[in-house]
């Protein structure tokens, strides 16, 4: 059988195809939109039809586009393998196409009836309901066996040993406050404009790197000092508003 | 009366109906101390009885169990105050097919059936309580396999799996082709 047996009828389709779910069901719907069997139509008139789709997308998950382009990729060795001069054996007559995706489309098909078949049975809605299981009955009463107090007492301590929880001790540095922070800067800062470093002591530890930048942006805020980094990462040199320092020195 | 005058099909039925859940085989043949032949002649006479019941008789891979009638679908559901559940995506309906015909089946043998991903559309199925996964393929990577659950024969008003229509042979026997591959 020619491939390109019927470019004329297919030409003439009108494709109309929306939300499709993945190249199969693309493919398989640009065949049935010209009501010929999957076995009769050739897939190499449609592989342009399918191209122009394939890029008309855009904004299609990475994934999607990738299936896409191995069903492209096949249809396009499918019409270059027809475009090719052919041996001249005749070939047996009414065979279908010696090609996977002729095969994998009709195994398609036919599971895209049986979905068919599944939707119209979900718009009867005919379900069958199985009842609610019923509650576990309660377990068999189990045995009590006679004890004395004491080897209760010893059980009841040995249980309670295990469940109780093993005292920590966590030693924690002791925390500057935000606002012991701040009175220690603006003390530092009488003599005048500082570095931040010279601030908060060259010993610092990372906690009071944190607290002694925050108390630092909490001054700035407050308009108290005024800070100056020129270029990122460096140094900060913090410098008091005369006026301001001395009325927090005054509320000290 | 004791209990054995009452006859398999009506101790089988007792059992199914106090269940509520699907019930081995096994366990039925154990319980009501029958062999093989007298369970399926019981099954049999069950199924007959059903409809006079309003009930329907549900197979699923070797379990059993009673539900109301498909075609009372819409007075239990007015009786119980359900609602029908949100309608399948087609990408769902196509999976679940191909799960029904080809399980236990890998979320790769469906997606060389559907040639798109159909990661979502399988997770959408076994929130639903359609598909669980019954095993692992003994392969590298050991893939989960999927199957359909009593819950799917319900949703659809199957009575078992044989009640769906049968697929073209050839393409049936392509499946097995590809199988045997």
């Amino acid at each position: 059988m020619p491939v390109d047996a019927r470019p004329a009828r297919l030409a003439d389709c009108p494709i109309t195809v929306e939300g499709f779910s993945g190249p199969l069901d693309l493919l398989l719907r640009l065949v049935e939109e010209c009501r010929l069997p999957v076995t009769q139509l050739s897939l190499v008139a449609v592989t342009d039809q399918f191209l122009a789709h394939l890029a008309s997308l855009d904004d299609v998950p990475l994934e999607l586009v990738a299936d896409f382009t191995v069903v492209a990729a096949r249809l396009v060795a499918l019409k270059a393998r027809a475009l090719l001069p052919r041996p001249a054996e005749p070939e047996p007559a009414g065979e279908p196409e010696p090609d996977d995706l002729v095969r994998q489309l009709q195994i398609y098909q036919a599971f895209r009836d049986v979905a068919r078949e599944l939707r119209l049975r979900e718009q009867r809605g005919r379900r069958a309901y199985a009842r609610p299981s019923v509650p576990p009955l309660p377990p068999a009463r189990s045995k009590v066996v006679a004890l004395e107090p004491a080897v209760l007492l010893a059980a009841l301590r040995r249980w309670h040993r295990r469940v109780e929880p093993h005292p920590a001790t966590l030693r924690l540095p002791p925390v500057i406050s935000l606002r012991a922070m701040a009175r220690r800067l603006l003390s530092r800062l009488r003599g005048g404009a500082r570095t931040f470093r010279e601030l908060v002591g060259r010993r610092a530890d990372r906690r009071e790197l944190a607290a002694g930048f925050l108390a630092l942006l909490l001054l700035i805020r407050r308009g108290t000092v005024q800070a100056e980094q020129p270029v990122p990462f460096g140094e900060i040199t913090v410098v008091p508003r005369e006026r301001h320092l001395r009325e927090a020195a005054a509320d000290d | 009366m004791t209990e054995l005058s009452f006859d398999l099909a009506a101790r089988l039925g007792a059992l199914l109906f106090v269940s509520g859940e699907p019930v081995e085989r096994a366990e039925l043949l154990g319980h009501l101390g029958c062999d093989d032949t007298a369970l399926e002649a019981a099954l049999a006479e069950l199924r007959d009885r059903c409809p006079g019941l309003g009930l329907v008789l549900i197979e699923h891979s070797g379990t059993y169990q009673l539900a109301t009638a498909p075609d009372l679908a819409e007075l239990i559901e007015a009786f119980l105050g359900l609602d029908r559940p949100a309608r399948l995506s087609a990408a769902a309906l196509e999976t679940l097919a191909i799960v029904a015909y080809r399980q236990p089946v890998t979320r790769a043998e469906i997606e060389a059936i559907r040639g798109v991903d159909s990661s979502a559309a399988l997770q959408t199925l076994v929130a639903r309580g359609l598909v669980e996964p019954v095993g692992r393929l003994p392969t590298v990577g050991q893939p989960i396999q999927y199957g359909t659950t009593p819950q799917f024969l319900q949703a659809f008003g199957l009575a078992s799996l044989d009640e769906l229509p049968e697929l073209p042979p050839e393409i049936r026997e392509r499946l097995f082709d590809e199988n045997a591959r």
